[in-house]
């Protein structure tokens, strides 16, 4: 016992300063803005105290590692220690002890601490962040980085053990930290053993204690199934076997790791490392893992040719067949949406041919407003029909004591047509300004290469008085669909009233009436999981058109960007951004069934990077999805095995749509257009 | 005598060269090949490791490793000025900090020609950087020419550049007031200062009041590593 007291003294004179730095770090700056009630992390402690453990808790482990090991086994130090009359095993036993405790005080208890102090006493104990079943960025640091810590601090004890000084041992262990972090982050089989994927898993969670889990006893769950049976109070601690898996890895990874270090010690056996080797090693590992990230998420799809639009205004979508056709332009922006065409021709010189803004808008004081649909056809390469909503502001200085609904402003203004949206006086926010939402179709006629006519728009206001009450802007998605070269199919409300437009007629497409009603809606079974298993579409009934083409046009209509098809293949993104691809099963004169094939996931870099997939498109056996870091292909050949087919990261240039140029090449765009080449393998 | 140093200075830093082209060449041409960022990005981080990083790297291999393994008395005791030794290494240390710089430069030639950077920007920033380089080399060396172990230069070379890091921090504070013409000044001292400053693009006296600046700031800079360098050899003799 006297032994240990001595070496327990010895030890807390070597790490005194390292304690006192500890402190300062993780507790004084952690909990400084919630005891000096200053900044942002005043109330949420939490944030800072998690903050200092992600940025410096493994850098702190190495100056632990290297404070207990860098001196006490080299020269006369160590000659003295070994001829003390105390086995090698016990002095490390207290050291790796010692240091044990500290990585748990410095990284569990003051984020378990502040995680405390931010619950409240009202409505019980699971309102308390770390008891409650609510997701949390926090919780999840206190989940899964002190095990990370405990790992990185034993791998540095065994580095400093086998090397024993202090700046070799501080390169390796960065060295190894860099692979603790990130080598399964690129490496997928090694998904579920990233710290960094683990803890930016906390929206799809369900907390630490998973009552409501319980209560609902999945299949799988062996502590809701123990729950179940016996009846525990709801109070359960209920692991997820992920983060289980996690700990006892990490443990595991620890063990051998102390062990290696006790063995080399207890055999004296060291490495000379000079600073070469050690600089190439570190190189090494930082391209390593760089240069398998970046080829992970980076370009392997060529970009043939890049042609630079002159505009400032990202290309929302593009109209095309073969290489040429219109590009829309659109931007999304608070205050103004700014809206225009542009012809190309890939096959000519000059590729970007007239550009028309904002035929709508010259001159008025109406703004755009939400998403635009459009339709066009090689047939009469000259026009593109879009439809869209437009605002106008009007009366801004209005009392604030009226009370606004849709009566009343219709009371007030009886010429309104869709008075609906009240929003606030931006020069005053004291007055309200009453907006009035307008929808209507319009042709863009680029007849003549060298001009471009903006046609005037037609106001739909007679067609929608029956739907006056159910128009709820702004939420409501305009879809417009082609039925054939002659006539267009409009959605106009969101209770899908379906209108058709003759294109025959000179000008503009001119109203035949509304065509059916309560069309598209889509009915989703799920299986014992909760996994969606199959979808039916209720087809749009319009006349004279097969069940397959009343398929297309319910696809054009609604959803663009969540869903694509393409011939039996659908693909859907869900709320967590995966990618599910159902295969047409049957199709009747109502409905469409479709069955879920598979699903894309994430990658854990692309997790790591927030990549969300934010469009879809389908094109002959391929997937393309849009996400922010550009664009990424995949084979749908066999919808139950998709398989990637390439990456193309845009840069600086955030990528809105893609689509196929039908001879081997796609065409991307963002605020200027990419020519992709797909592989060779892929063309064959 | 010089082209005797100049050859062991030479086989002693040829590795870090080496070292410095391979390791930021290949950061380049990942980065440019993958696309991960945009070219620019990716030249201007390959340029401020190899312009703030690399004499950290090669500062310490220049006086402080020679003390370390304790070769500077030999060095010293041939028959030549002593300066002639110093004036050697930062030749050579010089040289082979152009090489990562050249390299990075080289890879975007191959790899991303005029993609998305102006060819003129690179061609012009390439130069830039080594003689920001260059510069940075002269403060960790003269910080550092006492120390007798590398990992103390080291991290010297590191209190300097926190220094610097600090003292930007400190001026961006009073950015808005209306002493920051004066303030901006200070910044001409340190290294990439210049570009701190908010209108030398336009104002052509800038720029010689900047050459004022920094010319006599890293001659005396030189100056007092020379003289320190000199009170080694007579603290030795």
């Amino acid at each position: 016992m006297r032994t240990f007291k001595a070496l327990l003294w010895k030890e807390f004179q070597t790490l005194k300063y390292v304690w006192l730095a500890g402190l300062f770090l993780f507790y004084g700056l952690g909990f400084f803005p919630a005891f000096f009630q200053s900044g942002v992390y005043a109330s949420h402690p939490s944030q800072s105290v998690g903050g200092m453990s992600l940025s410096f808790g493994a850098v702190y482990c190495v100056i632990l590692a290297i404070a207990l090991l860098g001196r006490d086994f080299r020269g006369s130090l160590e000659t003295f220690l070994r001829a003390r009359p105390i086995p090698v095993s016990r002095i490390l036993t207290v050291k790796y002890a010692l240091g044990l405790f500290t990585v748990v005080m410095v990284s569990f208890v003051p984020l378990a601490l502040a995680l405390a102090l931010e619950g409240t006493d009202q409505g019980g104990i699971n309102q308390y962040k770390l008891l409650g079943h609510a997701p949390d960025f926090e919780v999840h640091i206190l989940l899964y980085h002190p095990f990370t810590l405990s790992a990185i601090f034993s791998l540095c004890f065994l580095i400093g053990a086998w090397v024993r000084k202090a700046v070799e041992t501080a390169l390796l262990s960065f060295a190894a930290i860099l692979l603790v972090y990130f080598f399964p982050v690129i490496f997928p089989p090694l998904g579920d053993f990233s710290v960094i994927n683990l803890i930016n898993t906390w929206e799809d969670s369900v907390g630490l204690f998973q009552t409501e889990v319980l209560q609902n006893a999945i299949p799988g769950n062996a502590f809701a199934t123990f729950d179940h049976h016996i009846a525990l109070p709801s109070f359960v601690l209920a692991f997820d076997n992920v983060w289980v898996g996690y700990g006892l890895s990490t443990l595991l990874i620890s063990l051998v790791a102390v062990t290696g270090a006790f063995w080399v010690l207890e055999k004296n056996w060291s490495i000379e490392l000079n600073q070469k080797s050690l600089a190439w090693s570190l190189a090494g590992v930082s391209l390593l893992l760089f240069g398998a990230a970046s080829f992970e998420v980076g370009t392997n799809l060529e970009c043939e040719r890049m042609i630079k639009s002159p505009w400032e205004i990202g290309i929302e979508g593009i109209a095309q067949e073969g290489g040429r056709g219109i590009l829309v332009y659109q931007t999304h922006n608070q205050d103004w949406m700014h809206l225009g065409f542009q012809r190309f021709d890939l096959n000519r010189e000059d590729v970007l041919g007239r550009h028309i803004e904002d035929p709508w808008t010259i001159g008025s004081r109406r703004i755009r407003y939400g998403d635009i649909s459009y339709s066009w056809d090689s047939r009469s390469p000259g026009m593109i029909h879009y439809l869209a909503r437009d605002i106008e502001i009007f009366n801004e200085n209005m009392p604030t004591t009226v009370t606004i609904s849709s009566p009343a402003v219709k009371a007030i203004i009886p010429d309104a047509s869709i008075t609906r949206t009240v929003g606030e006086s931006r020069t005053d926010p004291t007055r309200l300004g009453l907006q009035r939402h307008c929808l209507a179709l319009a042709t863009v006629d680029f007849g003549v290469p060298e001009s471009a006519t903006p046609i005037s728009r037609i106001d739909l206001k007679p067609l929608m008085v029956k739907d006056l009450d159910s128009f709820i802007e702004p939420s409501f998605i305009p879809g417009l669909a082609r039925i054939d070269h002659r006539s267009l199919v409009a959605n106009l409300s969101l209770s899908k009233y379906l209108y058709r437009f003759n294109l025959d007629s000179e000008g503009h497409p001119q109203p035949d009436g509304m065509i059916t009603e309560e069309y598209g809606d889509v009915g989703y079974e799920y299986n014992s999981r909760g996994e969606i298993e199959s979808i039916t579409v209720h087809l749009p009934r319009i006349p004279d058109l097969p069940p397959k083409e009343r398929l297309r046009v319910w696809s054009e209509l609604q959803g663009a960007g969540q869903r694509a098809l393409n011939g039996n293949l659908l693909a859907m993104r869900n709320e967590y951004d995966r990618v599910q691809v159902f295969q047409l099963e049957s199709i009747t004169e109502d409905q469409a069934i479709f069955l879920k094939r598979s699903e894309i996931g994430k990658s854990p870099i692309e997790q790591l990077l927030h990549y969300g997939a934010w469009d879809l498109r389908l094109f002959e056996q391929y997937l393309a999805v849009i996400h922010s870091g550009g664009l990424t292909l995949y084979d749908l050949s066999d919808p139950t095995q998709p398989t990637q087919v390439g990456h193309y990261n845009s840069g600086i240039d955030h990528l809105n749509t893609v689509v196929s140029l039908g001879d081997g090449r796609i065409l991307a765009a963002g605020n200027h257009l990419h020519v992709i080449r797909l592989p060779e393998r892929e063309r064959s | 005598m010089f082209r005797s140093l100049l050859w062991k200075e030479w086989r002693e830093q040829r590795w870090k060269a080496a070292f410095g082209a391979v390791v930021l060449g290949a950061f380049a041409a990942i980065g440019l090949k993958t696309r991960i960022m945009p070219d620019g990005q990716v030249l201007l981080f390959g340029f401020i490791l190899s312009t703030f990083l690399f004499p950290l790297f090669i500062g310490i291999g220049l006086v402080p490793a020679e003390r370390e393994e304790r070769t500077l008395p030999y060095l010293l005791k041939i028959p030549a000025p002593s300066w002639i030794s110093l004036a050697t290494k930062l030749l050579v240390g010089g040289l082979t900090l152009s090489l990562p710089i050249l390299c990075i430069c080289l890879v975007y030639a191959l790899v991303g020609w005029n993609r998305e950077v102006e060819n003129w920007r690179i061609l012009t920033a390439g130069p830039v950087f080594w003689g920001v380089s260059l510069e940075v080399l002269i403060w960790f060396t003269a910080f550092g020419i006492r120390q007798h172990r590398q990992d103390t230069a080291a991290i010297l070379s590191l209190g300097v550049l926190m220094s610097w890091l600090f003292i930007l921090i400190l001026c961006g504070a009073v950015r808005n007031s209306e002493e920051w013409i004066w303030i901006s000044r200070i910044l001409y001292v340190l290294p990439l200062g210049f570009g701190r400053s908010p209108d030398w693009i336009f104002h052509i006296p800038n720029l010689w009041l900047y050459g004022l600046i920094k010319g006599t700031t890293l001659a005396l800079l030189c100056f007092w590593m020379f003289r320190r360098f000199t009170i080694v050899r007579s603290a030795r003799s």
